[in-house]
């Protein structure tokens, strides 16, 4: 079932959750909401429940307007962070719930009932479970149940609200593969909410960035990643530099360097942002070039802090495998895949000093 | 493994406290008691048992138990709604009102006795009217269990108000998102996991009304037979100096508190277990 | 950047009940309070100025009444500090320490509150009364203990034991023992450790816990009623003379001193409910255990 939202407002009391939202999302797809904590992403994916009322726009289901229709006749599916499992019923009961309290017209029989948890409970890999308390459960199998529980009732659209904040990295790793898999078995078109970018980029058919209320991004992980949007995407996703920029004349300058040609009419203060990955080491004399300062390792990769000689601001830079470069070393830069903002708004180079993401 | 009686602590003034302590309670409880027990056990259980099946002491054990049992199950009902709409809605007025449910805890027996009366009496505000249609209250057991109303409320309130409050309202929410309607999610999923807060309300209040006895005696009219109270009947035991009858209306008395309290900790271990609280 | 709200805020109207059926929980809940607490109570003050102010000072200056209220201030004079004394101890051993039987301690403080008051009574009539126990040999030494002042403050004092411990011993465990462990390690002494440590740490629990002690100690009915004897002018207290006006059908003279016991009530009440509204975290708040 495809998802149309727009316009999508919320405010409690005088701060604004989110303001005029709008998003699509295919049948099928498996979206992640990523943002900071406060970004609106759990107001967003509450809000699609029905589990807040707006306060203006649209939640369209398959073409049918859900806007007016109350959290239980939206029919959606929604895994809670705390996965908010009822203690006092066994797992059987938990995940029969929703099928039980339905009106006696459209209730299945028991035997049938009862069926369809032992196929969820094969599902969710918990056979033999149904008997036990949530209070007897792990982590990782409680989340599972919680996620049967939310596919019993057949939902139109999987919601799951941080689904692995609560584990522990291990299951959480193991958890995300899973999930995945059960999402391609079962088709379930399904939003998740996280502020964890690698399970969100690692994921998602497609990631939609929310900060401060508003959708700053949305695309393939890829996309999000290598050409990120807005500054905002820059300096979320992954890391960045970002360094300041003057806009005269229909030149782009980094103190006295020329990045290149702006289109006429763009005057004043930009930004340039590119990845530490993206500055491409080569012989001093270029357009731009820094000193050495510092060189760490992070992991796999090194790492140099670089003192740039144009503007003397610091960098960050990723050294190729196997340079031998060391501090106090003079070095010459390139810089691809940049991202150059004017008022937050995208700047296009117009020429190839620096390659434009 | 030897079993330390106490575990060893950096903090002074162990002996002391738990010395003065104990011998407080050995000498203002335990003795005391003691004396009630060694008195009742001069009478030996046929004697405790022939004065328990006197009619007098029947009917008076009867009323006690069974309007206490009464009231407390009202308070159920009571204190259930009224610690939900103190934990769940914003209204002016609601601190107070939260204030003013301890007012039976700190009113003097006494006092609330006299005042109930006076409200509930045939020319009383409540009475009145009530009488008009042919109901009367003060002077009959319904006045008995009007007080017993009055005395338990307070303790289903405070027993049920803090765990209603920490109640998940995720748990709600899933309810809500499965579909359940708001008073099936009310009943199935709020509610039961609330039961343990009940019952300890329900042992409370139902402790407190059997030996309650300055707010009844002044409302229940103390006709024998019809509404003599058991704590009331000991009173008046003593009071024609029969302290054999009194001790032995006061030993059943406390022996089936006791006995009432024992099993409805049982059912509350058991409730406990079922609902996982474990 | 802006700091996010840590709570995610949400909205219960998409879930809570329908606004009518809200408003009707409210009344019915108000009227249940209405009719069982604020309408005997307002009952109480109405009836005390039944003849006007005048009237209501002519009934306390009977000489019978005063007696009565200086009977009842003598009794909470003396068992209030016992038992709070007694109540710090106990809460002192059973909040700090571990030890064989602590469990079985807290049931036996809580003793009290389980028993009739009016079997609190009869237990000092067996000890101290004239075919009691210990009665015949007090008798013979002129020590008079029921249907006098002692048997009132023995009855008092067993009624009113639990309070301060009851009220310190979830607070105190709840704070821990890090302050006077620091304290200790800084070479403060026993007692002074407890005098600026504990206590400033205690002093609003304890002073709650004082209060609601002080209220049933002059509130108190069933087990005074059982030992006084009900000698007017003597061995009457506030709530037995309360009794007593009653039966004579001198409502003005009852309800007045109802009042005056009505009036400490509130007044505990109104000092209780500030000190949980203002020191939320520094009381123990009973309704928390």
């Amino acid at each position: 079932m495809d998802i149309k939202i727009r316009g999508l407002q919320k405010t409690f009391g005088a701060s604004p959750a989110l303001h005029g939202v709008d998003l699509d999302v295919g049948s099928g797809e498996l979206i992640g909401l990523l943002g900071p904590s406060g970004s609106g992403k759990t107001t967003l994916l509450r809000a699609i429940a029905g589990l807040e009322t707006p306060n203006a726009g649209q939640i369209h289901f398959g073409g049918q307007d859900a806007s007016r229709q109350s959290v239980q006749e939206r029919r959606v599916g929604f895994v809670f962070q705390n996965y908010a499992l009822f203690r006092h019923m066994s797992v059987a009961e938990n995940i029969a719930y929703g099928l039980r309290v339905r009106p006696r017209a459209t209730r299945p029989a028991a035997r049938q009932i009862t069926h369809r948890v032992n196929e969820l409970l094969e599902l969710v890999q918990l056979t033999g479970f149904d008997a036990r308390f949530p209070g007897q459960l792990s982590g990782g199998q409680r989340q599972r149940v919680a996620l049967a529980r939310a596919l019993a009732v057949e939902p139109r659209v999987l919601l799951l609200d941080e689904p692995f904040g609560a584990l522990d990295a291990r299951v959480r790793k193991d958890l995300r593969h899973w999930l995945r898999d059960l999402h391609k078995r079962t088709g379930h078109t399904t939003i998740f909410v996280t502020h964890d970018q690698d399970e969100a980029l690692e994921m998602s058919d497609r990631v939609a960035i929310l900060n401060r209320g508003a959708l700053e991004q949305i695309g393939a992980p890829d996309e999000i990643y290598d050409s990120p949007a807005t500054p905002f995407v820059f300096q979320f996703i992954g890391d960045s530099n970002r360094l300041p920029v003057d806009l005269a004349n229909g030149r782009a300058r980094l103190g006295a360097a020329i990045l290149g040609h702006v289109a006429p009419g763009l005057e004043g203060a930009a930004e340039l942002f590119f990845r530490p990955e993206n500055a491409v080491l080569e012989a001093v004399g270029g357009l731009l070039s820094g000193e050495v300062t510092h060189v760490r390792r992070q992991g796999a990769r090194r790492r140099a802090d670089v003192r740039l000689d144009q503007t003397g601001a610091m960098i960050e830079v990723d050294l190729p495998h196997g340079a031998a470069t060391q501090v106090t070393q003079r070095i010459g830069l390139r810089l691809e895949r940049v991202g150059l903002f004017a008022q937050g708004r995208r700047v296009s180079l117009l020429d190839e000093a620096c390659r434009a993401a | 493994m030897r079993i330390a009686l106490l575990k060893p602590s950096p903090l002074p003034g162990f002996a002391p406290a738990l010395g003065a302590a104990l011998l407080w309670l050995g000498v203002l409880v335990l003795i005391p008691l003691a004396a009630l027990v060694w008195r009742a056990s001069g009478l030996g259980l046929s004697g405790l048992l022939s004065i328990a099946s006197q009619p007098r002491v029947a009917a008076a054990l009867k009323l006690s138990f069974g309007l206490s049992f009464l009231a407390a199950m009202l308070n159920v009902g009571l204190g259930g709604v009224v610690a939900w709409v103190l934990t769940r809605y914003e209204f002016p007025g609601r601190r107070l009102l939260d204030a003013a449910v301890d007012l039976p805890f700190a009113l003097p027996t006494a006092v609330a006795g006299v005042a109930l009366t006076a409200v509930y009496a045939p020319n009383g505000w409540i009475g009145g009217p009530l009488d008009a249609l042919g109901l009367k209250v003060a002077f009959t057991p319904l006045g008995i269990f009007v007080a017993l109303v009055f005395i338990g409320l307070p303790f289903m309130v405070r027993s049920v108000e803090p765990v209603l409050a920490e109640v998940e309202p995720e748990t709600e929410e899933a309810s809500a998102t499965l579909g359940a309607s708001r008073l099936r999610t009310i009943f199935q999923v709020v509610l039961p996991p609330l039961a343990p807060a009940f019952l300890t309300g329900f042992a409370l209040a139902l402790a407190r009304a059997v030996g309650e006895y300055g707010s009844v005696v002044f409302i229940s009219g103390n006709i024998p037979f019809v509404s003599e109270i058991a704590p009331l009947l000991i009173v008046v035991r003593l009071e024609e100096f029969d302290e054999a009858g009194a001790t032995a209306v006061a030993t059943i008395m406390l022996a089936l508190s006791f006995a009432l309290l024992l099993i409805i900790n049982l059912v509350q271990a058991r409730v406990r277990r079922r609902t996982g609280h474990a | 950047m802006l700091e996010a709200p840590l709570h995610i805020q949400r909205d219960r109207d998409a879930l809570a009940e329908a606004p009518a059926l809200r408003r009707a929980l409210i009344g019915f809940a108000v009227a249940v309070l209405a009719l069982f607490l604020f309408l005997p109570l307002a009952t109480v003050f109405i009836e005390a100025f039944g003849k006007g102010a005048a009237g209501f000072v002519d009934a306390l200056s009977d000489p019978e009444t005063r007696s009565s209220i200086k009977l009842t201030l003598i009794v909470a004079a003396i068992c209030v500090p016992i038992n709070t004394a007694l109540g710090v101890a106990a809460a002192w051993a059973v909040a700090r320490f571990e030890f064989a039987g602590k469990s079985a301690l807290v049931t036996l403080i809580d003793l009290p509150f389980s028993v009739s008051p009016v079997i609190a009574g009869l237990c000092c009539v067996l000890l101290f009364g004239a075919r009691g126990l210990f009665g015949p040999q007090l008798a013979s030494h002129g020590i008079e203990v029921i249907f006098a002042v002692p048997g009132i403050v023995l009855a008092t004092l067993f009624v009113t034991f639990p309070f301060v411990a009851r009220e310190l011993i979830p607070l105190m465990q709840q704070q821990g023992s890090d302050d006077e462990q620091a304290a200790l390690t800084l070479g403060a002494s026993g007692w002074r450790m407890f005098l600026t440590v504990t206590l400033p740490n205690i002093k609003w629990g304890l002073l709650a816990g004082v209060l609601l002690c002080n209220a049933r100690a002059m509130g108190e009915f069933g087990a005074v009623a059982v030992v006084s004897g009900h000698v007017r002018g003597a061995t009457n207290t506030m709530p037995l003379q309360v009794e007593a006006l009653y039966n004579d059908y001198d409502m003005v003279g009852a309800f007045a001193v109802a009042a005056l016991l009505a009036l400490l009530a509130l007044v505990t009440l109104v000092v209780k409910t500030i000190l949980e509204w203002r020191f939320a975290g520094e009381l123990a708040l009973r309704r928390r255990t």
